[in-house]
């Protein structure tokens, strides 16, 4: 059993975790740092842990596939990271590393943190450096399939990466590892190290060119998510070492679409060849900030392709009941929180459910903003999933003995189609999948639920709030009723024009929620990230 | 005059109020004493009293002793009821103050006071001993277990404070601690911004030194006068926060040099500190700050005269509690002059220089930020820069970053220096997220790249419809380029988009291919343009399975070609007629309206040599053959302008001009003869976009032409309805045959042929009735058919005349020769 821990970390870089420019951003970073080390990867320590969304707000220069830029701050904040991580969890811990992905203001990269003792990397690409066999160009060392073109140019990483890895000039004992695959190539048995290998950062329609070109335009059968310069998944792949795996395989892709055009990044999925594919003793795994709500009916179709043979993955956070969306689930498959100026723990007693006003586990603090201008807060968020492939069920597949598949729709946003459910799989999340929320803490079980939503999306890994008690106890036991005096969402100075009681009452609405926005409760949380977490075991 | 009157006031006013009196600055000033300023400001903004200070004490007052007069009360404020308080007036130079102090006895704890001061690190806290002390004296001091407490002007705390729970982390690191021990704690409670005590938090400063030595770091400088702090402030976005924390003094060369601060973290276990230099610091203590670390080495050629001279502003030191080895150190050396990057200037230059364990294997990473002020007219805030420096190429590399507002129209105008208009593209977007990146150029100036991309998508103006449409801007100045990148969604599928706008004709160009057989129909881009689905014969499935674009934006003139999975090519082009003046009566312009064609090659040839009867009579070599099949569907009709002024862009439309509805084109071939037939077909089309006309009715290119309705179908055979079919004139002969008329009809999803044919030869005339080829659309499988036949046989005397009809048997008996 493989646990991978995945998270969307908002603009993850130094700043995140180490910011010196002044005393209250140090400790803020510090913080925040804390945060992801002990409260959400301590909690429940992963074998891998990804994050997505690498990335300063300063784009990264080079090209697409060559790996962060060490001495940048996207770069520094992973490799401080890693270093911290190894200071926690144990110098066997490792890393792929980062490769960029996407072009202009798209660009991000995903960092992929391993136990080493467990698992050992395995590309499925190369680190190669590419001989300027192009006119003018410029030697360039990237990421690229394992090839005859490509296999004798296998290259160290710059020197910053090169010990995240294991190797056999590690300065850490327990890390001079000389481990690596055999590639045939033609009859040629190449030996790839491990620390020569890298990630995969492209995907194509028929055959891989190799070496990858670079054009100014669109590379002809190239699978863009949907255009050229968004983001593609990064995969990985790892050998499984641990006892009884068999060596297996675990193919983990991770996504993170762009927001404005996901829901056809996430249609084109279900047409990549390397998610289609798989031997019957590996895994595979996608991880992702997928940015389209699965319960979104305009735009969930968008799933369905994952979920139906070649692919016939099993969607962990599941909004389905059966063969029908589930609003019961809602609450209980957010994963998106608001910001902290517009998060309440309000409860919907009283008033009308909204984005701020809510039930159990969620109540006002999760969704999405939206609007013309992104400044109202909204009803969504349940964005980021896992989908797996050939893990064991905990529960029998539904109508399993049927062969009879029924055809899943191809909608996506515009098409006004809902997940269609494939008869085999419909309402079936994955075992052992939890949101890692430290608001309310997890299991999501502090409210008896009327048996409306499945222990699988109430049940999972246990991790305690940060909240202060009292808050927890609150939001243990219903949350907040909503405020019935004053103006939560207006100005906090006394008004004067109303009764002193009631301004006093309106004060103390104020407090209650500003006492859960502050940055010791919530604050420090949604300042780390505006995702939770997932973890899953594989 | 003195104490002493004021003694008598207040006594009076307890005489009279049941022992009761009220603080205020009237009292004071009743007692011809002057209060201090804000007097009773002070009160009722620290102790929240709105109605000055009330006591109830017990006994009389006493008369005051030199320039103080002191007494006991009880005392109710900040969550306390009923406390026991000293009171103090001192006279100083004329001003009266008064000092307050309550000890605020067992089961207190800052919660008692402000309700919202529970969870950590309140809750964490031991203190015992606990004072509160007011004072309206800017300076003052009070005794608090023998030791002397300073005070400033309003709300002082002082207690005792345990240094079990989170301290227990200061064993690592303090030479002689127990988690047993207390230190007095101390400082200032600020809750002047509170409207109630319920309603948040007083910002505090409170501090305690701990009598201990701090080990010493290996590698690294010793610490001393350890002390902890717990601190509440706002930051200028009047955001609170709450820090615990440890604080030292670091020494170098035996020489205090500044405060180290480590916040505790609620369950850390390793402590990091940050200092921030007061007085400058030598580039060698620098060094020596940074484990030894030559930070020089780290400045490019080109930013070396910004280094000249520099400053230290923070500095970081992480320490690992396990191992007690500094783990980390970075830096911040901030530049004093900016460096003029060419026409750009960099701001608040600083060298940002981390070093992972410094004093081990160590990774060493370095980078610079700056501020800069990019095309100001257009970016109204500043650029975050991050440069990064590679030791081994000696390159520097330069990006920045702006978040802001810039519309499109804008940013294309401001960084072209108003060459570039893009008024006539009818749409403007606004980006929120800028990235720029510098490259030196070989004349020394720095050439720019930059993207602007927006949040979310937009609806994109393509004709009469709104795509939803997601572009990033792309400027390049080095080819002087200005474009839009991105795509946009038709039928559920991403277009890949790009429009130059630096060219004089703003075209915007878009590819497709279809993944998976997730193929397009023609509807799907049809509807998304704004027009009405055209009528197109419905078991005509295009499949689409790729398509390139190319829209005009100032001429509103789009052209798609796409291959079908099914068919051939497909062409759709729309297009907004001109605007004219029209002498309407009031002198109105009549607004262009839209306008659509839709054409697709049917990759169909069909031969007439296998036609009943007449195809063996053909002369060898001599065929007839129809190929090169179009269906068009036109909302309105294109006449001749119209298709030339397309055909620039496009050679697909019949010059001669496209009737409104569903169309054929055609290539005949009669032997070497080769006629194009374009004509309209089937007559029932409805395709209507914005302002489309009704469908025109008189489509017959040949109206004198009779239908062939005298040929009766057949009783099961579909045969064509005469009623839609359109004739073309063809009188030519092949050998014994002879071809008067070509129609053509398209219904029920299938094409037909029908041709008006007769076999002569010896004076017999062989009319050949309902005589046609035909095939559905959505297959190609063509069948000839002939309905009937008529006899003509004229030689000299003898006419013989008449018809057969072809039936279709349905009895065993029909089919009996009779």
């Amino acid at each position: 059993m493989t646990r991978i821990l995945y998270w969307n970390i908002e603009n993850f870089s130094l700043n995140k975790i180490f910011n010196n420019f002044n005393g209250l951003a140090f400790g803020l970073s510090l913080d925040r740092q804390f945060h992801i080390l002990h409260e959400v990867m301590g909690q429940n320590v992963p074998d891998i842990f990804v994050i997505v969304e690498v990335y300063s707000r300063i784009k990264e220069v080079g090209l697409e596939g060559t790996v962060l830029k060490a001495n940048g701050n996207a770069g520094k904040g992973v490799l401080l990271l890693h270093d911290r991580i190894r200071k926690v969890y144990g110098n066997e811990w490792c890393l792929v590393p980062p490769l960029n992905l996407g072009c202009e203001g798209y660009r991000e990269a995903v960092a992929v943190f391993y136990n080493s003792e467990k698992l050992q990397f395995d590309g499925p690409y190369i680190w190669c450096q590419e001989p300027p066999i192009r006119p003018g160009a410029i030697a360039t060392d990237w990421s690229q399939p394992i090839h005859e073109h490509t296999i004798n140019n296998r290259t160290n990483y710059p020197c910053q990466w090169q010990n995240v890895m294991p190797n056999p000039h590690h300065p850490n004992p327990n890390l001079k590892l000389n481990r690596g695959r055999r590639v045939d190539m033609g009859g040629v048995v190449h030996s790839v190290p491990e620390w020569q290998f890298a990630g995969q950062w492209q995907y194509y329609k028929n055959e891989t060119p190799v070496p990858s070109p670079i054009v100014a335009g669109d590379i002809p059968n190239r699978i863009y998510f949907p255009g050229r310069d968004n983001r593609s998944p990064f995969l990985t792949q790892f050998i499984d070492l641990t006892n009884g795996a068999n060596n297996r395989i675990i193919k983990l892709f991770a996504v993170h679409t762009s927001p404005d055009t996901a829901a056809q990044a996430v249609r084109k999925l279900a047409n990549v060849q390397e998610i289609q594919d798989i031997n019957a003793n590996d895994v595979s795994v996608i991880v992702g900030d997928f940015n389209v709500d699965t319960f979104n009916m305009d735009q969930n179709g968008a799933y369905a392709g994952l979920l139906v043979p070649p692919c016939d993955y099993t969607m962990a956070l599941d909004p389905r009941d059966g063969d029908h969306v589930n609003p019961d689930r809602h609450p209980y498959c957010l994963t998106h929180l608001l910001p902290t100026d517009q998060a309440t723990p309000f409860n919907a007693n009283g008033v009308w459910t909204d984005a701020q006003h809510n039930e159990y586990p969620r109540y006002g603090y999760m969704g999405s903003m939206g609007g013309e201008n992104f400044e109202v807060p909204v009803n969504t968020g349940a964005i980021d999933n896992v989908f797996t492939r050939n893990i064991p069920s905990k529960r029998p597949r539904k109508d399993q003995e049927e062969e009879e598949v029924a055809e899943a729709g191809t909608g996506a946003d515009g098409g006004g189609q809902e997940i269609e459910a494939d008869g085999a799989m419909a309402g079936g999340p994955a075992p052992n999948i939890s949101i890692v929320n430290t608001v309310t803490g997890k299991p999501y079980n502090a409210i008896p639920d009327p048996n409306r939503v499945i222990a699988e999306l109430r049940e999972g890994l246990a991790y305690n709030s940060t909240l202060d008690q009292e808050l927890i106890n609150q939001l243990q036991n219903g949350g907040f009723d909503p405020p019935q005096v004053g103006d939560p969402g207006g100005a906090r100075e006394a008004k004067g024009d109303i009764p002193e009681e009631e301004e006093e009452e309106r004060q103390k609405a104020f407090a209650a929620f500003e006492n859960f926005r502050a940055w010791r409760n919530f604050g420090r949380i949604r300042s780390t990230s505006d995702h939770l977490a997932l973890i899953i075991e594989v | 005059m003195s104490l002493t009157d004021l003694q008598q006031a207040l006594q009076q006013q307890a005489d009279d109020r049941q022992n009761m009196v009220t603080v205020t600055a009237a009292v004071i000033q009743d007692a011809s004493l002057t209060a201090r300023a804000n007097f009773d400001s002070l009160i009722h903004s620290y102790l929240k009293l709105s109605r000055g200070l009330s006591v109830k004490v017990s006994g009389r007052i006493p008369a005051p002793t030199g320039n103080r007069l002191a007494f006991d009360g009880a005392v109710s404020f900040l969550g306390l009821s009923n406390a026991t308080a000293s009171l103090s007036f001192t006279q100083q130079g004329g001003t009266v103050d008064l000092r307050v102090s309550v000890p605020l006895g067992d089961g207190w704890e800052f919660r008692t006071s402000f309700a919202m001061a529970w969870g950590y690190p309140f809750d964490a806290l031991t203190l015992n001993d606990a004072f509160y002390v007011f004072t309206t004296s800017p300076r003052d001091s009070f005794t608090w277990k023998r030791q002397s407490i300073s005070l400033g002007q309003g709300l002082s705390f002082a207690s005792s404070l345990g240094m079990g729970g989170p301290f227990g982390i200061l064993e690592s690191i303090l030479e002689s601690f127990s988690k047993d021990d207390t230190i007095t704690f101390s400082g200032t409670i600020d809750p002047t911004h509170l409207y109630t005590l319920g309603s948040g938090l007083p910002n505090m400063s409170l501090t305690g030194a701990i009598n201990s030595l701090v080990k010493a770091l290996p590698s690294y400088f010793p610490l001393t006068d350890p002390r902890v702090a717990l601190d509440i402030s706002k930051d200028d976005d009047g955001n609170q926060y709450i820090w615990l924390s440890l604080v030292t003094t670091l020494n170098i060369n035996d020489q205090p040099f500044g405060d180290f601060k480590a916040v505790i973290l609620r369950g850390s276990s390793d402590l990091s500190f940050w200092f921030a230099p007061l007085k400058p610091v030598s580039p060698e203590k620098m060094i020596q700050l940074m484990g030894g670390e030559d930070f020089t080495k780290a400045i490019p050629e080109e930013l070396r005269t910004s280094f000249d001279a520099f400053g230290l502003n923070s500095l970081a030191v992480g320490l690992n509690l396990k191992t007690f080895q500094v783990s980390l150190i970075s830096v911040g050396i901030g530049a004093t002059s900016p460096w003029k990057m060419g026409r750009f200037t960099m701001e608040e230059l600083t060298l940002r220089y981390t070093i992972l364990n410094p004093f081990g294997t160590k990774t060493s990473l370095f980078n610079f930020a700056a501020k800069s002020k990019f095309f100001p007219e257009v970016f109204k805030g500043e650029f975050v820069v991050e440069m990064i420096y590679d030791l081994s190429s000696k390159a520097l590399s330069v990006a920045a970053n702006y978040i802001g507002s810039v519309s499109l129209s804008d940013l294309v105008k401001g960084l072209s220096g108003g060459s570039v208009d893009i008024t006539d593209i009818g749409f403007d977007i606004t980006f929120d997220d800028f990235g720029v990146s510098f490259n030196k150029g070989g004349n020394g100036e720095y050439d720019y790249s930059l993207y602007g991309s927006a949040k979310a998508s937009f609806p994109l103006p393509i004709l009469g419809g709104n795509l939803t449409a997601s572009f990033s801007a792309s400027v390049d100045s080095a080819t002087r380029s200005y474009k839009l990148i991105g795509g946009f969604q038709i039928g559920g599928s991403y277009f890949q988009a790009e429009a130059d706008l630096g060219q004089s004709q703003k075209l915007l160009t878009a590819s497709w291919n279809a993944l998976g057989g997730q193929y397009l129909g023609a509807s799907d881009i049809i509807t998304e343009l704004g027009f009405s689905a055209p009528d197109i014969p419905s078991d005509l499935d295009l499949g689409l399975k790729s398509a390139s674009m190319t829209y005009d934006f100032a001429n509103t003139i789009l052209v798609l070609t796409a291959e079908s999975v099914n068919y051939g090519k497909a062409v759709f082009v729309g297009r907004k007629t001109p605007t004219q003046q029209v002498q309407n009566g009031q002198g109105a312009n009549h607004k262009g309206k839209w306008q659509f064609a839709f054409a697709l090659d049917i990759h169909a040839d069909i031969n007439l040599s296998n036609l009943p009867l007449v195809g063996k009579e053909f002369p060898p070599g001599q065929t007839i053959s129809v190929d090169d099949l179009q269906i068009m569907v036109a909302s309105k009709p294109f006449d001749r302008d119209a298709v030339t002024s397309l055909n620039g862009l496009l050679a697909q439309l019949p010059a001669d001009g496209l009737e409104q509805g569903l169309s054929l084109s055609t290539s005949m071939h009669f032997g070497d003869s080769n006629e194009t037939l374009s004509l309209p077909v089937g007559g029932q089309s409805q395709a209507a976009g914005n302002g489309a006309a009704p469908p025109s009715t008189d489509t017959t290119p040949d109206a004198t032409t009779p239908a062939p309705d005298s040929v009766a179908p057949a009783a099961t055979v579909p045969a064509p309805s005469s009623t839609s079919a359109k004739w073309f004139k063809v009188q030519k002969s092949f050998g014994p045959v002879s071809f008067e008329k070509v129609g053509v009809q398209c219904q029920d999803g299938a094409l037909r042929f029908l041709l008006d044919a007769a076999l002569s030869t010896a004076g017999l005339t062989l009319s050949l009735d309902g005589l046609s080829v035909g095939s559905p659309l959505n297959k190609f499988d063509p069948t000839f058919n002939l309905q009937g036949l008529g006899i003509d046989y004229r030689r000299g005397p003898v006419e013989i005349g008449g018809a057969f009809l072809r039936t279709q048997a349905t009895t065993p008996e029909a089919l009996t020769p009779n």
